[in-house]
Parts: C-alpha cells; structure tokens; sequence
C-alpha cells in the first residue's frame, strides 16, 4: 500500500495534519498508523466499511474518543500546526475550536433558541441582543431560520428527524469552530432531508473545513471536494474525489466503490 | 392454498390464543389494581363517614303519666322502664315501649315518707333514698334474666343491699343538702347540717363507707366535720378529685379527698340567677349567661400550683338558657331556653342532639346512662320518650384540628389521647399533633436522604466506573430490601443511646460531613495531575474515602474537648439551660436518621436509573460544544432526568410518610406537637398501628383512626397526584427522552 501516493497540501492549506495516528480500544487496534492531512476550507469524506475506523479518526481530532475506557492514542494530530494531542490541552477549549454533528440528531431538551445558543453561553455570552444575532445567523447558516423563526420558543424535540439534523448543525457552527466534523449527517434522515444537508454542507464548505464521514458513496461523491478511502484501520486511498471514483489507485479502492464487499 | 396465504400451524395458533389471552388479562389486571385501590378508599370512606352523621331523634314508646314532682323519676339504664318513686314511698316501674306498668310495691321505709331519691354513681342500679327523718335509705333495682322454656325473659327484683333499717346521719341533713357518691368499693356521703357555734352556722359532713359491697351492711363509716361561715344551698359531686359547694352567689370547689384544711381550692362568683349544673366528670360547670351563651368552667393549676375557675370555648345558644339539667354517664346538659324549648347539647362540641318544642319550664327529665333514651315528664305529667343515635356527637372540626381548652388541663392545646383510666374519662382526639409528627418524621428523613441519595445517584449514574457501578447499585439496592423492623430496632436499641452520649459530636459530623466532601474534593484538584491519572477516572470515591474516614475520626475524637470547651458542661445540659430546648433520647435526629436510611435506597435507585437513562448522545452533543462534564451534568443530564429524580423523591416521601415500624420504634410515640428536631413524634401510621388493636369496633376512637388512615391515603394519594402532574409536565418538555 506504500506504493499509493496520498495527497499533500501546502502548510497554508493544511487544517488538520495526522501523523501515524494509532488508536486501540482495550489492546485492539482501531487505527494502525494513519497519516494524511485534511485542507483547509474543502470538503473531505471518510468512507470505508463498518469497522474501518473512519469514526475513530474522525473522533480523535477532538478528542471525543478519551470519553472511551480503555482507548490508547499514540502518533500526532496537528490543528494548524498545533499538537492538539498532548496532555496539557484543554480539550473543552479544542472542542471549541473543531465543532461535532453526530449520527442521530441530538437536540438537547430545551427550546430551539436556547440549543442553538447552548454553546454561545457556555462561553460566557450573556447579552440577549448578541445571543439574538448570532442564533439568528447560524440558524441562517444552517438554512433552518425561515423555517423555525416563529417558534423559537418551542421544544426543538417538535422539529422533524431533518430540521433537527439542520438545528444540531447550527449549533455546532454558532460557535464558529474552525473545523466542522459530520458523523453520517445524513444516515438517519429521509432522502429530502439528506438533500437538504448535502446542500448545507456545500454552503458551509466557503467558511469552514469540513470533514463527513459517511457510508453512502454517492453522497461522499456528491459533497466532498477529496475523499479518503479507509479499510480495516488503515488509510487505503486518499485523493481528489473525482480521481479516486473513476481512477481509483488500489485494489480494496476499486472493490468497495464498485460494491464488492461493505 | 389459494384462499390463505400463510397456513396455520398449532403453534401459531397456540400462539395467537395466548396472546389473546394476555389481550384480555393484562387489562383485568389493571382494572383490578384500580378496583382494588377504589375497594381500599371505599372502606376507609365508609368507616369513617358516620363521624359526619348528624344527631338524630325518633319517638319512642306509648304516650305515658307519671308524677312529675315525684321523688324519683327516671329510667333505667338500658332505658326500657321508666322508674318512679312517689311521696308515699311506692316503687312504680313502667314499660316505655307499651306503657304498662310492670312493676308497682311500696318499699320498706320503715313509714317515713321519702323527700327526695337518686341514683347512686353514675351507673348502676343502686338508688338512694333521703326520707323526711333526715335518714337515709338504699335500695336496689336489678334486672336478671330467666330463661323459661328456652325463652329469655327480663325480671324485676327489688332489694335493700344494705340491709332494711335506714341509715341516720350524724348531725342531721339540713333540707336536702345531701350528696352521694360512689366508686369501686368506697361510698361517700356528702351533707351539711346546721349548727350554731363559734366558728360558723353550718358544718359540712363526709361521711366515707370503704369496702362496700351490694348485699353487706356497711361496715362503720369515717366521719369528717368542717365548719361552714354559711349553709351551701346545694352539694354537688360527680368525679374523683372535686366537691363543689353551690352557695348561689358563688361555687366553691373543694377536694373531695378529705383534705385537711377546710378550704376551698377555688371559688368562683356567680349571679344568684344563673342556670348551672355539673358536667358528668365531675369538673366542668355548665353555666348559662344572659346573652345566649352556654360557659364551661371548670378549676384548673396554675403556675403557682393554685387553682382558679377558667373558661373553656363557650358553646353558642340561640336563646339564653332559663334552667341547665345534667345527664348521667355522658358530657351532656339539657338546657331549655328561655322561650321554654329543650335542647340537649354535647357539651363538648355544642352539638344538638335533641329538640323539644316548648312545653314549659317546670316538669323533668330522665336519661338512661348510655345516653339513647329520653323521657321528658311535662309538669301535668304527661311522658314522652324518644332515642336518641348520636354516637359521635362530641366531635366537631374544632375537637379534631384546633386548640381545645380540656377540663383540667392549665391551657387549651392540642391534645391526643385516646383512652384513660376512668369511665368519666374524656378521649382527646388532636389530628394536629398527629399530623405535624407524620410531616416532620417525613421532612427530616427527606432532609437526611435526599442529598445523599441524589449525590450517590449522580456520582454512580455518571461518573463512577461501570466495573464499580456495577457493584456499588445493587449493593445500596440491598439496604432496601432490610426489613424496617431491624432498622428500627437497630434505631432505638443501639443508635439512639450511641447519640444520646455523643450528641455533640454527632452533630458537628452531620453539619461537617458535606463541608469535609467538598473541601476533599478541592483538595483532590489541588494534587498534581500525574499523580491524578493514576487513579481510574470514577474511582476517586474509593480513594477520598479514606481520608474521609480520618476525618471524621478525627472529629469524633476532638469533639468531647471542644464541647467541654464551649460549652463548659454538655450540650445537653446547655441546650437545656441556654435555649430551654429539652432532648429526648428518641427524637426526630434519630428519625432522620434511621428513616432516611431506610428510604435512601429507593430514592437512589429510581434517580440513578433516571440519570442513566438520559442517552449519551446529549452528554456528547453537550461536550462537543466544549461543555465540561460537570457542565453538561447540569445543564443537560440533570434537566431531562428531572422527571425520573422528581418521581424518586416522591416514592421516598410516600414512604417516609407511610412508613411504620422505624417511626414505631424510634419517634417515642409522644402525640406532641413539637417542632424541636430533639423531641419525638407521633406518626398516623404509627398511631394506628398502636391503638387500632385496642379500639372498640365502630366506637369514636375506631372511626378516628379509620379517619387518620383515609388522610394518610389521601396524603400520599394527593402527593403522588401532584407529583405525577408536574412529572407529565417536565416529560412533555423534555420529549420522548429514553
């Protein structure tokens, strides 16, 4: 596999830069030696088959899996050239920084404004009129505004499966994360509501870097600008979306684009 | 095969005849819980709802004539006959049913005409006689039943139990000034004489009979003499402790237990022309005032140790009372007002149990001693009788709830005391002590286990290591399962007199105790991290608990000198002289602690399953957004398990509020009301448990308890209720969460 090239970008266009990422749960190994680097301001996907540790990966850039027992890190992960793996990170501060939008849609029991401000006021924000401003905009953001603005105050638990996904999206972004991580958006949604974040995520890609995972291989073709393709822990593949679905450089590539196992 | 799709085999048959079988049963079942909880509340209803029943009078008996001035006139004391005595000495008993005379003979007065006759103790069959000699008589009334031809029949046998020949008073009874009283084996007899001599014009007789008995000759009697300024106009005794003296103008009370001074204890001035009489008891004055208003005075300590008269509650009347007549055997007084009804009164509620139109003032009355039969003897001698069903006539909101002013007792309180000694004893039936000990047995036990049971449900729920969790739950799970009676006997027999002694030192633990987790804590935060991560995250609990322990035995040990210290003596004995706070060995500390125990479990285990049960992917949508776990602890976790926590406190405070055998063993039992958390309680549940074995079927105190039971039910029922309205409320907000 050492005989595929991966893609490399200039430091100014680095966001996330992984070295020889290793991650086990309980002695077994999730991720063996992964490194790629994720541009900035571009749309990359993750694919492979369950259990390829496209997750995992995703999960360690903030730090999501030190919730897991048992888990062991070992390699280096770079946000804009910082370790963000080292001991002495905040990783509440770096979770500020890298924002999660998760398989199910997590809306928190409250009303549609206080999710969205959640974030904002665990920084400290307090003023109502700011609050106001920035909900607004994310929920503009997050193409959800025009249909939640008159019920603001309501449950966000009365959304739709869909405008719940849209609202958990704004409020990851309402805290304006450098990086933004979906965890299979789409996977639980209708196919309208699918559309509907596909187009999201192409909106959001001007102002942010954006990593999907997902198991739908058209949808990876459809949003991502590169895609990286991973297979029993190790990274497989990792180039320009459209070379690697119609010139797909490895073998396990070729098999799983064109269905063969997953 | 083309009229089915899918054949039928026996087992999808089986299988669909038993899941019609549950279709039916589990809603029997469900009906049936419910049937069964409406069954329970129906009962304690029904129980309970004659307390409510109004007084009620039906006539009985043929119309009559007897001599209303007669000597005696009165009835039985089943009620059944109607016994007179005329001035030539015949003895007359008539059927009230039918009116016939039954029973007519002249007694054996040895010619002396009689003046006056009564009954002698308040039941009994026993009758005096003072005859125009100045002597006096007895006879006796007895009603055996004969069994002729297997038919029981009621006969009539009149005798003189102590012997033919009348008794003669020394010194002579002036008019009719003669007073009787009888219990158990000793006679007193009561009178006063006229004399002339240096100290007064009048001499006041006891003259006491002991080991009486129905069939003997009195032995000698004691003979007691004290000197009067003036003749009493009447003598007047019917309990234990008083003799009043009835001067018109003044009552004085004196002891009746041949005191040595020749004192009254008490004296109170009366207008000539008020209406009295003496409450069966033997305490209470009924006396009417002019503004339609019926006074209860009785003579109550002081603080002194003297007595004065004192006013309970007076009872309200329409009218001003013309003339007050007592009743045997019952807290009852007939008055007739001065547009010349009758009524007869409760004098302890005030509730009228019968109403007689006006037939004029003069005329008498008879009662039987259970108080359900009345004759009314008009002044042309006409009888009328009537039953009267008032069972639990002397209770009233007032009696249940409010301060009452009990004769003898220095001020009104809030009394409970359900039996006594006496048959003139009066039940004293307080909820309210009852019913503040249940909340505050509840309420300390609450404050004891709540933050203990919702701090461990947090701490296992979220931050404790499921290898730990996984034995640490069912371990508390276990205390639950303790039979209460070892708890509570563990309480009363080993903890209370451990605290007894260590009083001091207990509570500066308890006050100390979450200081000193918190500061641990801090402390722990202080360490360096290396040092930190050494320990598995959620094992802390393990680790702080030893310095926790050394804590507190460092604390147990100091406390003895710092009390010393501070506060010279013990803190008992301070508390006692600086505050006036008096302790108890079972007190509501104990309650606290012993119920608060016994209920932690159960509040753990229901909050801890709620808080395991909000999902992960809130925790983690929370800690994405840079939430630390104690941020989303209570920011998220907590909120959406505010239902399940609501539900586990109110299933601890249901039982808290029910629990019986720990507040049985630990609270004392004293029907106080105290709000000292160093004094004991009473709980409802506790109170049924001790006097519904003792109670007499359908008696006032059986329905009282029936009655405690229904607020008991109807606390934790309205609790519940309230409990699960703000439940649906908080689920509805926090959605179809787990």
């Amino acid at each position: 596999m050492t005989d595929i090239p991966t893609l490399t970008f200039d430091p100014a266009d680095t966001c996330l830069n992984v070295e020889q990422l290793s991650v086990s749960y309980d002695g077994k190994a999730a991720l063996r030696e992964v490194s790629l680097t994720v541009p900035r301001h571009r749309v990359t996907a993750f694919i492979g088959p369950s259990g390829c540790g496209k997750s995992t990966l995703l999960r360690s850039f903030n730090r999501m899996n030190d919730l897991i027992r048992g888990v062991e890190v070992t390699g280096h992960i770079q946000l804009f050239g910082e370790d963000i793996l080292a001991p002495e990170v905040d990783v509440t501060v770096l979770r500020r920084r890298i924002g999660m939008v998760f398989q199910q849609p997590n809306p928190f029991p409250m009303s549609v404004f206080d999710n969205v401000a959640y974030g904002l006021r665990l920084q400290g924000l307090s003023d109502q009129r700011a609050l106001e401003r920035e909900v607004e905009w994310a929920l503009r953001s997050a193409a959800l505004w025009d249909e939640v603005k008159d019920r603001l105050e309501a449950s966000a638990l009365t959304l739709s499966g869909g405008q719940q996904q849209r609202l958990v999206i704004a409020r990851a972004i309402a805290i304006r994360p450098e990086v933004l991580l979906l965890d299979e958006p789409a996977s639980a949604l209708d196919p309208i509501s699918t559309l509907k974040i596909e187009e999201l995520i192409g909106q959001l890609a001007e102002a942010y870097s954006i990593i999907v995972v997902t198991h739908n291989m058209q949808q990876a073709a459809r949003v991502s600008d590169y895609t990286a393709f991973l297979y029993l822990g190790e990274l497989v593949e990792f180039s320009a979306t459209d070379d690697l679905f119609t010139r797909p450089q490895a073998r396990q590539t070729e098999d799983y684009i064109t269905g063969r196992y997953g | 095969m083309a009229h089915t799709m899918m054949p039928k085999g026996g087992r999808d048959r089986r299988r669909q005849g038993l899941d019609r079988l549950a279709a039916r049963l589990i809603p029997l079942g469900g009906f049936g819980v419910l049937a069964a909880i409406s069954a329970i509340f129906l009962y304690l209803l029904w129980a309970t709802l004659p307390l409510l029943r109004e007084a009620s009078q039906t006539p009985f008996g043929a119309p009559g004539v007897a001599q209303s001035a007669a000597p005696l006139v009165t009835l039985d004391s089943r009620g059944d006959h109607l016994i007179q005595l005329d001035g030539a000495g015949r003895l007359t008993l008539k059927a009230l049913a039918s009116g016939e005379t039954v029973f007519s003979e002249a007694l054996a007065l040895g010619g002396a005409p009689p003046r006056r006759a009564w009954p002698v103790g308040e039941s009994g069959h026993l009758y005096a006689v003072l005859l125009e000699t100045g002597a006096v008589h007895f006879f006796a009334l007895e009603f055996p039943v004969r069994f002729s031809d297997g038919i029981a029949e009621r006969t009539i046998r009149l005798s003189y139990p102590f012997g033919r020949l009348p008794l003669v008073l020394p010194g002579g009874v002036s008019g009719d000034r003669l007073q009787s009283f009888w219990e158990e084996t000793q006679l007193t007899l009561a009178y006063v004489s006229e004399t002339e001599g240096p100290q007064g014009t009048a001499t006041l007789h006891l003259l006491a009979f002991d080991e009486v008995e129905l069939g003997l000759p009195l032995l000698p009697g004691r003979h007691y003499r004290y000197p009067l300024a003036a003749a009493p106009e009447r003598l007047a005794r019917r309990g234990q402790q008083w003799l009043f003296l009835d001067y018109g103008d003044r009552l004085e009370a004196w002891f009746a237990r041949f005191a040595d001074s020749a004192e009254p204890a008490a004296t109170l001035a009366l207008s000539p022309a008020t209406p009295r009489a003496l409450l069966f008891g033997g305490q209470t004055w009924i006396l009417g005032d002019s503004d339609g208003a019926l006074r209860r005075t009785f003579p109550v300590r002081d603080g002194a140790g003297q007595f004065r008269f004192e006013d309970a509650r007076p009872l309200a009347l329409p009218a001003a009372a013309q003339a007050l007549r007592a009743v045997p055997g019952q807290r009852r007084v007939l008055v007739t007002l001065a547009g010349g009804e009758h009524r007869l009164l409760e004098a302890t509620s005030g509730a009228t149990l019968l109403a007689l139109a006006a037939d004029g003032p003069q005329g008498r009355f008879a009662f039987n001693d259970r108080g359900t039969r009345v004759a009314r003897i008009a002044a042309d001698g006409a009888v009328r009788a009537w039953e009267i069903e008032a069972r639990h006539a002397e209770l009233s909101f007032h009696r249940l709830w409010e301060r009452v002013w009990y004769e003898g007792y220095p001020a009104p309180d809030f009394i409970w005391q359900s039996s006594g000694s006496g048959a003139d004893f009066e039940a004293k039936f307080s909820l309210t002590p009852l019913l503040f000990g249940t909340l505050k047995a509840a309420l300390v036990a609450m404050l004891f286990a709540t933050p203990l049971a919702l701090g461990s449900a947090i701490y296992t729920a979220y931050f404790m290591t499921p290898g730990l969790r996984g034995w640490i739950k069912p371990s508390i799970e276990l205390i639950a399962a303790m039979p209460t009676v070892i708890l509570g006997f563990l309480g009363a027999l080993w903890l209370a007199p451990l605290i007894e002694q260590h009083l001091f030192g207990t509570l500066i633990t308890l006050l100390a105790l979450p200081g000193l987790m918190l500061g641990l804590g801090w402390l722990w935060g202080l360490l360096p991290p290396a040092l930190r991560h050494r320990v598995p995250p959620g094992a802390h609990a393990l680790v702080l608990m030893l310095p926790l322990a050394g804590a507190l035995f460092a604390l147990q040990s100091l406390a003895p000198a710092l009390e010393s210290r501070v506060f010279e003596q013990s803190f008992r004995l301070w508390l006692d002289a600086r505050w006036g706070i008096s302790f108890e060995q079972r007190n509501a500390l104990i309650v606290g602690l012993v119920l608060g125990f016994a209920i932690t479990p159960t509040i753990f285990s229901i909050a801890e399953d709620a808080i395991v049960g909000v999902p992960d992917r809130l925790v983690h949508g929370a800690l994405a957004l840079g939430a630390s776990r104690w941020d989303a602890l209570k920011q998220i976790v907590l909120p959406a398990a505010s239902a399940g926590i609501l539900s586990a406190l109110m299933i601890g405070l249901g039982r808290a509020v029910g629990e019986t055998m720990i507040v049985l063993m630990v609270t004392g039992n004293t029907p106080y009301l105290s709000p000292s958390l160093f004094e004991g309680m009473r709980t409802f549940s506790a109170n049924i448990a001790i006097e519904l074995p003792e109670a007499e079927v359908n008696s006032t105190h059986y329905r009282v308890l029936f009655l405690t039971a229904l607020l008991l039910f109807a606390m934790t029922f309205l609790a519940n209720t309230a409990a699960e309205v703000v439940r649906g409320r908080l689920r509805k907000r926090y959605g179809a969460l787990a």
